[in-house]
């Protein structure tokens, strides 16, 4: 009896300390929840049978450096509210409603706002009653409009329009988000100086951003959770630039739940010159013929490839109801069952993975945006394509949420991402294979891919017109792939190792993963700008056709940059 | 051509409840620019010689990294391309600003100080008669999408030059671009009207002002604006309120090849609240009250806030339930505030030089020189110089323009004969100066600007008298009644060829003055549309009362600070319209209780 009775108390303990000091957010949260979904009621249509509120609120920091000096430390703090309403029933309800053409992209099914930064009762449940009072409105009109475009359409079968789902009450401390602000601008500077000693970078910055936030969530199935949410950045990006006017971008980034597990400031530094130096060594560099043949993606350049080639192949993408442009079969569905992969290769995605200390990594959670646990998925079990990381929207094939929800209605999301192999060769071997490969190809040379370009990424709050248009580059050349700034030669009659000038892949997509011939025994978790993860071993794909950077170059600078004119 | 003059409402208000229809106006940002900075004496004699500026120990360091830079970019560019580069000029803008806004009680925004610099760059290659910028006259608004380059925060000297060195590059490369393509412009296309130089020769200005610190306590001000804001609370039916106070310092770095140079600095204070409620039949009713200064102290005390703020709550609760206005033309007086923007945009935009010589604009005026073309009781300057009219402050201070040429009281119209345009450095047919209205918000590329625009009268008669003039002039036309524009949001007019050339105003609380002595009714829902001739025709007469419209006004160069004052307006006609609306129902449940205390 004893064993079960100790829990038990500790349970109530628990509870009662949180009962003891009300949070004014959730009281508001619950109380506007409660009569929404009693009292709100227009005409003949039906009372909502869903509602959730979520409030983000967030505090955090930013810091930028740029040679040696800062050029932003701000500290803010924001909070928004998500208010998401559903009429209807579980099987046909309001959400996910194209707008007409406009709406292609995605509806956007509830309403955010900036709420009181106080935890002021009425503030924030007054902002709460005229959101729900719009969300309600729209839903009425959404499922009217629903119901109208699948009356003018033979549809066969249909899946639900919201899953089901437990309940989960959590309520956990709120976080505080405590950076040493001076120790930290006096770090981003002493990184962005790393740059200085480098004439052949042209620009560069380095950037902090250390983001935590308190994450409120109530809905009327009987959910209520208070969760802390973290995601600390940290990046440098620079761009280098040859005397014949050939220019490469790439960046470092380094990501934690917070600033208390950013790797040691000596790791830093070293990655930082290390980036300078690459830079520095690639605009000088040979230019690359164009290649066909196999290829060895090594270390970060394999967690790049699996991010932009299979990730979009693995989230849930339903079409909407009465699209006026006639949806395509959502091909990803379509997979399901099939093998995509070698059979030795299993993929999972994992919310909530954990770094060497025990933390969330920047894009994990423990529960999603829509309430759900974020759920450990197998997407790939020996080669074969067995599940979509899903939300509560479900399809045919996924009824359920596995908790990849980002919240307002948006597609599912990708967080830590892990590519386990059966089958590896120590790194010799993977290299002697690679040449084996291309000596039975009749080849002078093969191609070793160390890194992707990663462009900078730009900050919601840093519309700068160099970020603009790093961003519009990006989009431009986006063959999938970003180029490959790190591209090593290895000639095939004695092994000799030659670094290229980047190189660009003429196609990629999904069917370059059954192309995958070999892995290594080198997995270890690579961190990517926007806060996923992939853990990976680097691999070796055949048959693929790499040309030369066709970048719209500048002339060089016409002077000389007045800090190394000057030494 | 779109431009648009706004009100002082909070950015996201403006756009909500004016972003409808056919053209995109713009989110509206509250740059309120400085009414005074005070003056360090002792430099403000200084002067140096052309093209020999240098840096010296005691200028700040951003002083000196931009004189560097300039000095050897000028130095080492000038003959380097296939055109030569004939004029160089840096701007920096040091930005400090606080927003603290509080709504139902609560603060929503974060009230912490946001530091920014921004760098514009003006390379001219060329030369004045010709040059890169000859393109930019038909780039329209294109000039507002090229970002400046943001700088650090500090002062430190390399990060800066590295910064400025990138930036001059990239606009080195684009001014010769630009040359050529003006180059071919005049080979293939017929000879433009106005064939006036690119670029005025204008004397060097040295200005060292001093430096002022925003002198805000967050935690006073966040305490003042959750009480004031709380006041909405009484009232159920205002559905989105809210009180803020903005503080902001400008100090601006102005260097040229020609040795100007120019360090000067605005501070603004503005408290506002703006309060919104949505009428039966879905239409958002709105207002603002706001007042603001470049002295703290000159703001509303906290018993003052407390009584601009219920008086509004009241007013938007009157407003509410107030009949639709229908069209209708005939009489109307334009309440001062109304009658400045009226003029800000009927008048003013199409006085702005750049105007005159841009073949797609309507160029309404550009041949009306020493011609009549409004009632010859009217006068009309712009004074940037002034800072103050009739007690009220005017929002659009300056000592010198962002060309660096020393602001100007310009007589625009003389008794209802048009003097001359307002000038940037940019020389219109007949006008080779600039008299100094070359303006743009932090960053952007100055084109011509109005300031503070003030409309005269030698007509006047007191307000009780100009309303019975109405009543007669409602009767002589056989009308039931006029109309009285009273507050207003703002305005916009489109000026270019390729649009109706029209104006329309955008008034927020207006009443029907009827006839047959039945008291005014107040009215909601309508604006004001007409063309710019034919209005300033109808001007009857003015009273003797005075008033200002503060506000900021967008347009080729960005957000600048303007105001438009005038005496109240008896017009003969003037057309109104519906406007747009919202069909949402009132919310459907009544606002929550409140918390159990």
């Amino acid at each position: 009896m004893k064993v079960f009775l100790l829990p038990l108390i500790l349970l109530m303990a628990t509870s009662s300390a949180v009962a003891a000091e009300r949070d004014p957010i959730l009281d508001a949260m619950n109380d506007e929840l409660k009569r929404s979904v009693t009292e709100l009621k227009i005409d003949k249509h039906d009372k909502p049978y869903y509602v959730s509120y979520m409030i983000s609120d967030d505090t955090s920091l930013e810091i930028a450096a740029a040679f040696g000096a800062i050029t932003k430390d701000e500290l803010s703090r924001g909070r928004n509210a998500f208010v998401d309403v559903h009429v209807g029933t579980y099987q046909l309800d309001s959400g996910h409603v194209s707008r007409g053409l406009f709406g292609l992209a995605g509806g956007v099914p509830g309403s955010v706002k900036e709420i009181s930064l106080d935890d002021n009762y009425d503030a924030i449940r007054h902002e709460l009653w005229l959101q729900t009072d719009s969300s309600y409105k729209n839903a009425i009109q959404h499922l009217e409009k629903k119901k109208s475009d699948l009356g003018e359409k033979n549809v066969k079968e249909r899946p639900d329009d919201w899953s089901k789902e437990s309940a989960i009450v959590r309520v956990e401390p709120r976080c505080k988000l405590s950076v040493d602000r001076v120790l930290w601008a006096d770090k981003m500077k002493g990184w962005s100086a790393i740059f200085k000693s480098y004439p052949k970078i042209r620009t560069s910055k380095v950037t902090l951003d250390a983001a935590l936030l308190n994450k409120y969530f109530v809905n009327n199935e009987g959910s209520e959770i208070r969760v802390p949410d973290g995601r600390c950045m940290l990046s440098a990006s620079a761009t280098a630039e040859s005397s014949d006017g050939f220019a490469i971008s790439d960046s470092v980034v380094f990501g934690s739940f917070d600033i208390d597990h950013m790797p040691a400031d000596a790791l830093v530094q070293e990655k930082i010159k290390a980036l300078a130096e690459k830079l520095t060594q690639v605009i000088v560099a040979k230019e690359l013929d164009t290649y066909d043949g196999p290829i060895m993606l090594e270390g970060e350049a394999a967690a790049e490839f699996f991010d932009k080639i299979l990730s979009p192949s693995i989230i849930v993408k339903r079409p909407f109801d009465g699209d006026p442009i006639k949806n395509t079969e959502d091909a990803n569905q379509s997979r399901i069952g099939r093998r995509i992969l070698p059979t030795y290769v299993n993929v999972e995605d994992i919310p909530d993975l954990k770094d060497e200390k025990g933390a969330l990594l920047p894009a994990g959670y423990d529960v999603d945006n829509e309430g759900v646990p974020g759920q450990k998925v197998v997407v790939v079990e020996k080669g074969i394509l067995k599940r979509l990381l899903s939300t509560r929207l479900p399809t045919l094939k996924n009824k359920s949420s596995n908790g990849h929800a980002p919240g307002n209605g948006g597609e599912p999301i990708v967080t830590n991402l892990v590519v386990n192999s059966e089958r590896t060769l120590d790194m010799a071997a993977l290299k002697a294979k690679l040449m084996a490969l291309g000596k039975d190809e009749g080849l002078d040379y093969v191609l070793i891919v160390r890194k992707f370009s990663a462009p900078p990424q730009m900050n919601g709050r840093d519309f700068s017109f160099e970020n603009i248009s790093a961003l519009l580059s990006g989009v431009r050349n986006r063959s999938a792939l970003p180029y490959a700034v790190e591209v090593v030669k290895v000639n095939l009659s004695d092994g000799h190792e030659e670094l290229l000038r980047g190189g660009q892949f003429t196609t990629a997509n999904i069917r370059m993963l059954r192309d995958i011939a070999a892995t290594g025994d080198d997995k270890h978790r690579y961190q990517l700008t926007d806060g996923q993860t992939v853990t990976t071993p680097s691999l070796i794909v055949t048959d693929v056709e790499l040309q030369k950077i066709h970048a719209d170059a500048d002339k060089p600078p016409k002077l000389e940059h007045p800090y190394f004119e000057k030494h | 051509l779109t431009l648009v003059s706004n009100n002082p409402s909070c950015s996201s208000q403006s756009k909500r409840f004016t972003s409808r229809g056919l053209l995109t106006i713009l989110s509206l940002s509250l740059l309120l620019l400085p009414a005074e900075a005070s003056v360090a004496k002792k430099h403000s004699k200084r002067t140096a010689p052309p093209f020999k500026a240098t840096a010296t120990a005691a200028d700040s360091i951003v002083m000196q990294a931009m004189q560097k830079e300039l000095n050897r970019s000028f130095a080492k560019l000038k003959d380097a391309g296939p055109a030569p580069v004939h004029f160089l000029c840096y701007r920096v803008y040091d930005k400090k600003e606080i927003t603290i806004t509080a709504s139902y009680g609560g603060i929503t925004t974060d009230p912490s100080l946001v530091h920014t610099r921004l760098l514009n760059v003006e390379l001219r290659a060329g030369s004045p008669q010709l040059d890169s910028t000859h393109h930019n006259q038909h780039a329209g608004f294109a000039g507002m999408f090229r970002g400046p380059q943001p700088l650090p925060i500090e002062d430190d000297e390399s990060a800066l030059r590295a910064a400025m060195w990138n930036k001059t590059d990239s606009v080195f490369k684009a001014a010769q671009k630009s040359f050529n393509e003006a180059q071919s412009d005049k080979d293939v296309l017929v000879a433009e009207e106005d064939e006036s130089n690119d670029f005025s020769v204008e004397k060097p200005k040295t200005y060292i002002g001093a430096r002022q610190e925003l002198a805000i306590d967050p935690e006073r001000w966040q305490a003042i604006l959750r009480r004031a804001s709380e006041i909405y609370k009484r009232y159920p039916t205002i559905t989105d309120s809210d009180v803020t106070l903005r503080a902001n310092v400008i100090r601006r770095y102005i260097v040229t090849s020609e040795g100007t140079k120019i360090e000067d600095e605005s501070v603004q204070y503005t408290l506002m609240t703006v309060a919104s409620a949505i009428a039966d039949d879905g239409m958002r009713v709105w207002l603002y009250d706001h007042a603001e200064s470049p002295y703290l102290k000159d703001l509303p005390d906290e018993k003052k806030i407390d009584t601009m703020v219920d008086n509004l709550a009241k007013a938007v609760e009157q407003l509410r339930v107030a009949p639709v206005a229908e069209p209708y033309a005939g009489p109307v007086i334009l309440q001062s505030k109304a009658a400045g923007v009226f003029f800000h945009e009927v008048f003013g935009h199409r006085a702005e030089g750049h105007r005159q010589k841009d073949e797609e604009e309507g160029r309404t005026f550009t041949k009306m020189i020493g011609q009549k073309i409004m009632p010859s009781f009217i006068t009309v300057r712009d004074d940037p110089t002034c800072k103050q009219l009739a007690g009220l402050p005017l929002n659009s201070f300056y000592r010198y323009d962002d060309e660096g040429v020393p602001a100007q009281n310009v007589m625009l119209v003389d008794h209802g004969v048009l003097k001359t345009f307002l000038l940037s450095r940019s020389p219109v047919k007949g006008f080779s100066q600039s008299n100094g209205h070359g303006r743009s918000s932090p960053g952007a590329d100055p084109v011509a600007r109005q300031g503070n625009l003030i409309v005269e009268s030698s007509n006047q008669v007191p307000y009780s008298k100009l309303r019975e003039m109405l009543i007669a002039e409602i009767k002589r036309q056989g009308r039931p009644y006029g109309l009285v524009f009273d507050e207003i949001a703002g305005g916009f007019t489109l000026t270019q060829t390729w649009m109706p050339q029209l104006f329309k105003l955008l008034p927020l609380r207006v009443y029907r003055v009827y006839a047959d002595g039945r008291p005014d009714e107040l009215l909601r829902g309508v604006s004001m549309i007409g063309t710019p001739l034919v209005s300033l025709e109808t001007i009857m007469c003015s009273a003797d009362d005075y008033n200002t419209f503060n506000g900021n006004c967008g347009a080729e160069s960005g957000w600048v600070p303007v105001s438009a004052s005038a005496p109240s307006l008896l017009l003969r006609t003037l057309e109104v319209e519906r406007q747009s609306k919202l069909q949402n129902k009132p919310p459907i449940l009544p606002p929550p209780p409140k918390e159990a205390k």
